[in-house]
């Protein structure tokens, strides 16, 4: 056995902070999994997962949950979707493996990317200041996940809430991600 | 006295006061004023001078399309040239200065100028100063600029914020005047997302201005009411202060919102803020502008713009004049003198230029019809006019108005080409709007306002229904009818005066005449000429005005005579609204590594490649050069062991049942059999058979691989891999994903690399050289059963590995590794030792892999599989690439062993003088090797292969510097890779 200890840190050393109505959170504790749709597996996959965890796969930019709501699918290509869940463990991928069930291939992403929540009233004046897509509440209503470019960075945005919004970047452009949410957030509040 | 122009009423809040300097000089103004406005309250009619000629000017309108009353706002980094005075709100502390004048305002030296006008007609400087050729550049041309211009710059960096955003709707209305206002509360009653913009920072356009009624209010108070119905509607968005600027493709509109006054309360906050509007319609109901009629000196301070002087009496409550006359060609000239005397202000005489009965009566006024002004007198203000029937009339205003012309320049951004309408005597939209723009109001060319109200309601109406929506039965507003009738008046013989057309450029209407007279035809052509339409007004008042002078000086019909072309933006939108907030270091994204932090605790020097920022070395204390710290880490790797951060290096998942086969047809060597556990090195072309990229890709499971590419190619080969598999062989049962930033890697290099790892791999994974020999591969777990992937590869040559583990650990690996190794005495070194060690190695790295190599040039065709096809196999056969006498790669060692070898130098024959001709390659990489104690490099040679042995000249012009080298094998270090297989 090795006599060293790895500690684990977060891509934004758990940042938070708070504004004039709104709060721009790192969001921890979440695991995020590509979850690969061979072509013929179609409905395989889907009938596994419906009866293991009451999942059905979400239409494009859209997404579901488990019937327990601890697993959203999110489907931003066609022969893939993303399983963001609650867990902390470094074997993400074996876990949601067991638990859907399903014969897809598995590949973690939980460490590829920085996770940023943006919460509160304001949250929609700020994000507007960096996001190029439409984010009225009627058009990308909460359940929606899209995959764009803010400040240049390729950005996964899920809204989870009425005024919240999850932005995923690849975590070694989460400080600046963060900063330039800060930037909005200073600028408009 | 203060404000001493300032009268009752108006929308200005006279309980509060506003303190501004002009000049130096403090004034007062009140809230609701503009620049302008409290200027002319305190009597100030001198407020600039002309760009040529240095004229004395004064404000003419009250709108963005002002001419003349240009400032300087703020001072020192803060100052901006050029602005606006009849836009810019008024605020506390706003700081105006005239500008272009040599001396005080009102005597400026440069005035002389005005006495020279007969030598400095249009083009002057294209027919003078042709002697002696050479003073041109050095004296003429900067003379002229200096003594010509607009404002001056800080030349400081700007200091002030911008920033930009987007926003959506499904309307956009352009203009919240009456007709914007309808547009808006149709479309917006609905359903439909509207988004209602207006330039102005109190919306109502001209409703604001004028003292008519609808629905039986204030048309001020009804604008009022209705914007605050519609601020109540979840559904608007009102963007006051808001100026949309361009028209682009697909329905993207430009807007640049201004936020000055809130940006100079809170010096932190964005002064202006550019969005992006996404519109799937719009409405254009941006009014008109009026223009003037060109007559003798007809640019004093004082004349004015009727609607202006009407302006600034109804919403400022400003008199222009103590005796005031209006010259028109039009009915709603005669609207300012009926205001004017509404507001007790005298209005001394109207002048109509229509032999017509007059219009209105107009107590106290001498009323003239058919008759016109053709001259005027009073330097610095306005003191009498003189009319075409002999009759002088002494007045410190003249109200102009020559007509209006709608405002179309955005219906033009997609070359929408205006029509002419006799009708009002101007220009108007044609069907060639920009696709989803309809217009409406004055903008169309619909005059009478009662008649506007009704077309905005319907459009507004109609466009909501066209997009879908349920539309409600609404009543538009009424107002009461007042026609609108006018006779085109392009000007009046001027004698020996000049009639100024555009008082921006000084152009008059001399100028045009003689432009045409000189050939110029084209309206384009006379522009550019007499720099008519030029500058931050771009000719909103002039225009018209001098096509109408140009169609009659040529005999042709306005139509045919046209416009120039209007492109965004516009109105001017300064350079750092566009530039927003992505300044300094944000100009773009940084990318951390994993041990970023770390290496800043140890005072490494970063090197930005691409986005992210690496070590590049770790100096210790005591060293003084870059040199001494990139030579001591590549010594102790080479001694002992060394760490480098190599996360950045792309790093892509790839599962599934055809991985292999999918391999075979990406790389130009097999990969159909790589066993499990094992690594191949990769070599990878693009279709045209020129090297595209080079990695490891190792096997983990059977179904399961992880390819490495090089740090700046990971995003290209990872999109190549999709357009394989999507476009190619979207059969085979392949799927990847970047893992680049999944896992934390480190390469461990030295002869004690695996002393080091055996402390932190967990016992259970043996990693001797028998169990886990050079190219192995595997999944393992460190530091008590944290997973990891283990690959013995090697780029520096030594005994090496690189070993990954999830992000999240990234830190803790680094440390723990530094701390492991502390008894091996590592060393972490940064991408300068790990370049020494490659081309040492003799490994192609990017400045080999330069998109015009191949296989072969490279030395590698040994590699290329015959067996198989593979992207870039066909077009690589070609026989050009095959020559023996191509560029190859090779290596190059000076003879002299002191010599500078220098990368870029190029590479000759002995006896050969640097030439085009003689150019037998180039040096593409060099470093100095602290292990061999001299300077080597790898580069390219004609026949490069073949010639090892021979010397050859490295020539570098630039750097001045000619030495004689060796062409040698490109393996400086261990050529037969002993050491990495210990």
């Amino acid at each position: 056995m090795s006599d060293y200890e790895l500690v684990v840190e977060s891509a934004l050393d758990g940042a938070e902070h708070e504004f004039e109505g709104v709060t721009v959170s790192e969001v921890v504790g979440k695991s995020l999994v590509m979850v690969a749709l061979p072509r013929s597996k179609f409905t395989e996959i889907e009938s596994s997962m419906t009866k293991s965890c009451g999942l059905s796969l979400p239409g494009m930019e859209r997404s579901t949950q488990s019937k327990d709501s601890s697993i959203t699918l999110w489907r931003l290509q066609k022969n893939q979707v993303l399983a963001y869940f609650s867990y902390e463990g470094n074997d993400a991928e074996v876990n949601i493996a067991n638990r859907l069930n399903a014969p897809a291939y598995y590949t973690d992403q939980s460490d590829t990317w920085a996770m940023i929540r943006v919460n509160g009233p304001r949250s929609r004046d700020v994000l507007e200041r960096i996001c190029p897509i439409d984010l009225s509440k009627n058009v990308f209503s909460v359940g929606n996940v899209s995959r764009t470019i803010m400040e240049h960075i390729g950005t996964i945005i899920y809204r989870d809430d009425d005024d919240s919004y999850v932005l995923l970047t690849m975590r070694s452009f989460g400080v600046s991600m963060l900063h330039a949410i800060e930037v909005s957030a200073k600028n408009v509040l | 006295m203060s404000q001493i122009n300032r009268i009752k009423g108006g929308l200005v809040n006279q309980k509060k006061s506003i303190s501004f300097t002009f000049n130096g000089q403090i004034l007062t103004g009140f809230e609701g004023d503009t620049l302008a406005s409290a200027l002319l309250a305190n009597n100030k009619k001198l407020v600039g001078r002309s760009f040529k000629y240095h004229r004395p000017r004064g404000i003419v309108t009250a709108g963005s399309e002002e001419p003349n009353a240009i400032m300087e706002i703020g001072n020192g980094a803060y100052k901006e040239p050029n602005t606006k005075a009849t836009i810019t709100e008024l605020y506390n502390g706003l700081e105006a200065n005239s500008q272009n004048h040599r001396g005080p305002l009102g005597f400026d030296l440069m005035a002389i100028t005005d006495f020279l006008s007969p030598l400095l007609g249009a083009g002057f400087y294209y027919k003078t100063f042709m002697w002696p050729k050479a003073f041109w550049e050095k004296f003429y041309e900067p003379a002229i600029r200096n003594a010509a211009g607009l404002g001056t710059l800080s030349t400081e960096a700007d200091p002030d914020t911008y920033d930009k955003g987007f926003r959506y709707c499904d309307i956009l209305i352009i203009g919240a005047g009456a007709t914007g206002l309808s547009a808006a509360i149709t479309a917006a009653s609905s359903g439909a997302k509207v988004i209602l913009a207006d330039e102005d920072f109190l919306m109502g356009g001209r409703l604001n201005t004028e003292s008519i009624k609808i629905n039986g209010v204030s048309g001020s108070k009804w604008a009022k009411d209705t914007v605050a119905a519609l601020s109540a509607m979840e559904n608007v968005t009102l963007m006051s202060d808001t100026t949309i600027f361009g028209v682009y493709d697909h329905g993207i509109y430009g807007a640049i919102e201004n936020r000055a006054s809130e940006a100079r309360e809170y010096k932190d906050k964005p002064r202006q803020v550019n969005w992006r509007i996404y519109a799937k319609r719009s409405i254009l109901c941006a009014g008109a502008i009026e223009r003037s009629i060109a007559f003798g000196n007809n640019d004093r301070p004082g004349v004015m713009l009727a609607s202006a002087v009407r302006s600034y009496a109804n919403r400022f409550a400003v008199a222009t004049g103590d005796k005031v006359s209006v010259y028109t060609n039009n009915d709603d000239g005669w609207n300012t003198a009926r205001d004017l005397v509404l507001n007790n202000i005298q209005v001394v005489a109207v002048i109509d230029s229509r032999s017509i009965s007059p219009v209105l009566r107009v107590p106290g006024a001498e009323i003239f019809m058919g008759t016109d002004v053709e001259d005027t007198s009073g330097r610095r203000a306005l003191k009498s006019i003189k009319l075409t029937n002999g009759k002088s009339i002494v007045t410190d205003c003249l109200a102009v108005s020559g007509g209006w012309n709608p405002n179309l320049h955005l219906t033009c951004h997609h070359r929408g080409i205006p029509k002419w309408s006799e009708k009002i005597a101007s220009f108007i939209p044609d069907e060639s709007n920009p696709p989803g723009m309809s217009v409406a109001g004055r903008a169309k060319g619909t005059m009478v306002l009662a008649d506007a109200i009704i077309e905005g309601h319907n459009e507004g109406l109609a466009v909501a229904s066209d997009l879908g929506y349920k539309v409600e039965e609404l009543d538009p507003a009424e107002t009461q009818t007042v026609s609108y009738s006018v006779t085109a008046n392009w000007g009046v013989p001027s004698g020996k005066n000049r009639a100024w057309v555009d008082l921006q450029n000084d152009v008059t209407a001399k100028d045009i005449k003689l432009a045409n007279q000189e050939g110029f035809k084209s309206v384009e052509h006379v522009k550019r000429y007499t720099t008519l339409g030029m500058a931050t007004d771009q000719g909103k008042t002039a225009n018209v005005l001098g096509i109408g002078i140009m169609a009659d000086n040529m005999g042709q019909t306005m139509e045919q005579t046209g416009t120039t072309i209007f492109r965004p933006p516009y109105s001017p939108v300064a350079i750092g609204a566009f530039a927003g907030r992505r300044r300094g270091m944000e100009f773009y994204p940084t990318r951390y590594t994993p041990s970023h932090k770390w290496s800043v605790e140890q005072g490494a020097i970063f090197v930005e490649v691409g986005m992210w920022y690496r070590s590049q070395w770790f100096p210790l204390p005591g060293e003084t050069h870059w040199r001494e710290s990139v030579d001591r880490e590549v010594k102790q790797t080479r001694a002992s062991v060394g760490i480098c951060d190599v996360t950045t290096l792309g790093k892509i998942d790839i599962k599934g049942a055809d991985v292999s086969e999918f391999l075979n047809k990406v790389y130009v060597n097999a990969f159909a059999k790589v066993p499990v556990g094992k690594t191949r090195y990769g070599l990878m072309l693009r279709e045209d058979g020129m090297v595209m990229d080079d990695g490891t890709t190792a096997r983990l499971s059977e179904n399961h691989f992880v390819m490495t590419t090089t740090t700046a190619n990971a995003v290209n080969v990872y999109r190549h891999l999709q357009f394989c598999h999507q476009c190619l062989w979207p059969d085979l049962d392949v799927h990847m994903i970047s893992v680049t930033e999944q896992f934390a890697q480190y390469a461990v290099a030295g002869p004690n690399s695996r002393k080091l790892l055996q402390k932190v791999v967990d016992s259970n994974c043996d990693i001797s050289n028998e169990a886990f020999p050079y190219m192995a591969a595997g999944e393992i777990t460190v530091c008590g059963g944290i997973p990891a992937r283990l690959f013995r590869i090697s780029f520096s040559g030594e005994l090496a590995y690189e070993i990954a583990v999830q992000t999240r650990y990234g830190d803790s690996l680094m440390r723990t590794l530094m701390e492991a190794g502390e008894e091996f005495n590592v060393v972490p070194y940064g991408t300068e030792a790990l370049g020494v060690m490659r081309i040492e190695k003799g490994h192609a790295a990017g400045p080999e892999l330069n998109g015009q190599t191949s296989a072969y040039d490279l030395g590698m065709g040994g590699m290329i599989s015959g067996k198989k096809d593979f992207i870039g196999y066909k077009l690589g056969l070609r026989e050009d690439l095959l020559r023996d006498d191509r560029m190859q790669m090779v290596g190059f060692k000076p003879v002299n062993t002191q010599d500078l070898l220098q990368a870029g130098s190029h590479l000759l024959n002995l006896r050969d003088k640097p030439s085009t001709e003689t150019d037998q390659g180039w040096i593409s990489s060099c470093i100095y090797s602290p292990i061999l104690g001299h300077y080597i490099g790898i580069g390219f040679i004609k026949s490069g292969h073949s010639r090892k042995g021979e010397f050859v000249r490295a020539v570098d012009l630039v750097r001045g510097n000619d030495i004689e080298v060796e062409i040698c094998s490109p393996h400086f270090v261990d050529p037969e890779g002993e050491r990495l297989r210990v």
